[in-house]
């Protein structure tokens, strides 16, 4: 780099004392580098929270914000600070989104197998109640309101559960919220709606 | 609530009345924040090493302006490349010469008549 300096290719060293082109563009890349990491910092324990609850997979939700995260850092590091939060959340739902869309194909395509096993061969083990299929009431009762309201969100359908994150915590409007699951502002409203409905069902005065 | 950067003075959050609703909301948002709060040091070791490899992949300012120059090297070495392929192609005499040697090589007459073909030719136009 110094070489390539020194041999005019870039801007060259200033007289003056002012810091050249070259020490310029340094600064400026460090800082948004500070800026990325801070913006990240402050946002990836609530992106791994919404991932994990769209998910329930520890592992997809950490390969889903880093998907976002390297997409947001390659193609939009020179953006605003203010425009940075918008567009991970995009990203995110697109990754979640695109999760969805594989793990229901697999899902299809398990069941068509799975369709083609013997009825009578049924595992006892499959007879049991899952603990983490336990209703919100329950799970309050004995884990406290943050494992109620986890279920009663996991339970809510894909779309409603993010809308409702994205409003009710990260504190979006309508019409960005509209943009961010690229969905109309109408649908924001009614899933949203229909989402703190049952929320409130579930939960009442509980959380 | 959160930290984000999002500037939430714009953002208007669900317009209901003021009712159970916005304290089922405030709750549910302590809840998550506190959630956050409470993840494990794995999760955030992993996060912060997610976090980190994101920014060190981030192409930086210098290698973007270095890109046209390396465009330009590239440009270069593919012209010098197809110049000199053309100027290979154009001198296609030596291999002309060799076949021309061969059938020298190979004709019956005695060397000592193509070494002495000039002076035949000189003395032929005389």
């Amino acid at each position: 780099m110094a070489s390539l300096v020194d041999s005019g290719l870039l801007m060259l060293r200033n007289d003056d004392g002012r810091p050249t082109a070259a020490e310029t563009v340094a600064a400026r890349t460090a800082e948004q580098q500070r800026t990325l990491d801070r913006f990240l910092a402050g946002i990836e324990k609530r992106a791994f929270r919404m991932a994990l609850l769209a998910t329930s997979n520890r592992d997809e939700a950490f390969d889903i914000v880093q998907d976002a995260m390297l997409k947001l850092v390659e193609n939009y590091s020179s953006k605003p600070e203010a425009d940075l939060a918008p567009l991970f959340f995009t990203i995110l739902q697109s990754r979640i989104r695109d999760w969805y869309r594989r793990s229901s194909v697999r899902n299809r395509l398990r069941s068509w197998l799975g369709n083609g096993d013997d009825d009578d061969d049924v595992d006892m083990l499959d007879q049991l109640p899952d603990p983490s299929s336990r209703t919100p009431e329950e799970l309050l009762a004995t884990r406290g309101g943050i494992a109620a309201l986890e279920t009663a969100l996991t339970r809510l359908p894909l779309r409603q559960q993010q809308v409702f994150l994205l409003r009710a915590w990260e504190g979006l409007d309508v019409k960005q919220t509209a943009l961010v699951m690229q969905c109309a502002e109408g649908s924001v409203k009614t899933h949203y709606s229909r989402a703190l409905a049952t929320l409130r069902e579930k939960l009442g005065d509980h959380v | 609530m959160s930290n984000s950067d999002f500037d939430k003075t714009n953002s208007t959050l669900p317009s209901t009345p003021v009712s159970a609703d916005d304290a089922l909301l405030a709750s549910i948002r302590q809840e998550l924040d506190r959630s956050c709060s409470a993840l494990d040091g794995q999760t955030l070791s992993r996060l912060h090493r997610i976090r980190s490899a994101a920014i060190e992949r981030r192409p930086s300012r210098l290698q973007a302006m270095l890109l046209p120059f390396s465009g330009l090297v590239t440009a270069c070495a593919l012209v010098v490349a197809v110049s000199l392929n053309w100027n290979g192609g154009l001198q296609s005499e030596p291999a002309a010469d060799s076949l021309e040697d061969i059938e020298i090589l190979a004709a019956n007459e005695a060397l000592d008549f193509y070494a002495e073909y000039e002076f035949y030719q000189w003395l032929a136009q005389e």
